[in-house]
């Protein structure tokens, strides 16, 4: 394979395996460790 | 992976989170939200066209037909009023009516002439349960309605907040299979009527957290041991096995 192509192939791997570990919409990534929210007089 | 969602509702902000890699996970998260709103819809009194609206609109009429969704909401309103001993009263509005005049039949409620409805503080209770329950059919589950709290499935650590600075944490607590509400004298500027007077609250104390098995437990033991005061309002709580703090 060309080196070029060889280039743009793992850029492109590399974006896909990035997006993948990325939070999607209403995700946060993480297990809360810290309050997330408070209990307050409702 | 942790999912949340956060919107306003019920006059107030809601939040939910639920940790699952399940790719249904954030339509699940959307699922509640649409329950949630549903209820909100049918429950708020600040909409003259909701169902609880027409209800109160129609008190001293007899029995009005309602959803299903109203009257549970209604049933466990009056469930925990009678638990309380009416320390905890859905009627209490500016005018005194008493929930034991308010009568269930088969889909329908008759409010006496003069009665309002305010399902308000419940119906955060139930929902936080309900939804609860329903995420964690997914994965682990946390509901914030308004303050209202119920984790399911790990340990979730939640704060207190201050009632004197409300920009720090009391305390955090951790709560598993678990649900925390707070109450207040006051609440945006008015004063909690205590429903054994019909006057405002004279007790000694401020604020009440507790912690129960479900939110609606909560919510209504709270209100119940702030009402009460520090000694009555202590023994409230240790009478029914329950956690709690009066500030």
């Amino acid at each position: 394979m060309e080196r070029w192509k060889a280039l743009i192939l793992s850029v492109a791997v590399g974006a896909i395996l990035l997006g993948a570990a990325q939070p999607g919409p209403n995700e946060t990534g993480a297990l809360p460790d810290s309050p997330v929210t408070e209990t307050r007089p409702s | 992976m942790m999912h949340q969602l956060r919107f306003g509702s019920m006059d107030t902000e809601v939040g939910l989170w639920l940790v699952s890699r399940a790719p249904g996970a954030s339509a699940a998260l959307t699922a509640a939200r649409h329950v949630i709103e549903e209820y909100a819809r049918a429950l708020s009194r600040f909409r003259p066209d909701s169902e609880l609206s027409r209800l109160n609109a129609a008190a001293g009429r007899g029995p009005q037909a309602v959803s299903p969704m109203l009257y549970e909401v209604v049933r466990v309103a009056l469930e925990q009023a009678r638990g309380s001993r009416g320390l905890f009263d859905p009627t209490v509005r500016g005018r005194v009516v008493g929930f034991r005049r308010v009568t269930l039949g088969d889909g329908t409620v008759a409010l006496p002439s003069g009665a309002e409805l305010d399902l308000g503080g419940i119906a955060k209770g139930y929902l936080a349960d309900r939804v609860a329950e329903q995420l964690a059919r997914v994965g682990p589950a946390l509901v914030d309605a308004g303050g209202d709290m119920r984790a399911l499935g790990q340990d979730w650590p939640v704060g207190v907040r201050n009632p004197l600075s409300p920009e720090r944490q009391l305390a955090v607590l951790r709560l598993r299979d678990q649900a925390a509400a707070t109450s207040s004298v006051t609440k945006r500027g008015r004063h909690l009527i205590d429903p054994r007077t019909g006057q405002p609250s004279e007790s000694d104390v401020h604020t009440a957290v507790v912690v129960a098995p479900t939110a609606v437990e909560a919510e209504t033991a709270a209100k119940a041991a702030l009402l009460l005061g520090r000694r009555e309002g202590g023994r409230y709580l240790a009478e029914r096995g329950l956690e709690g703090w009066l500030l």
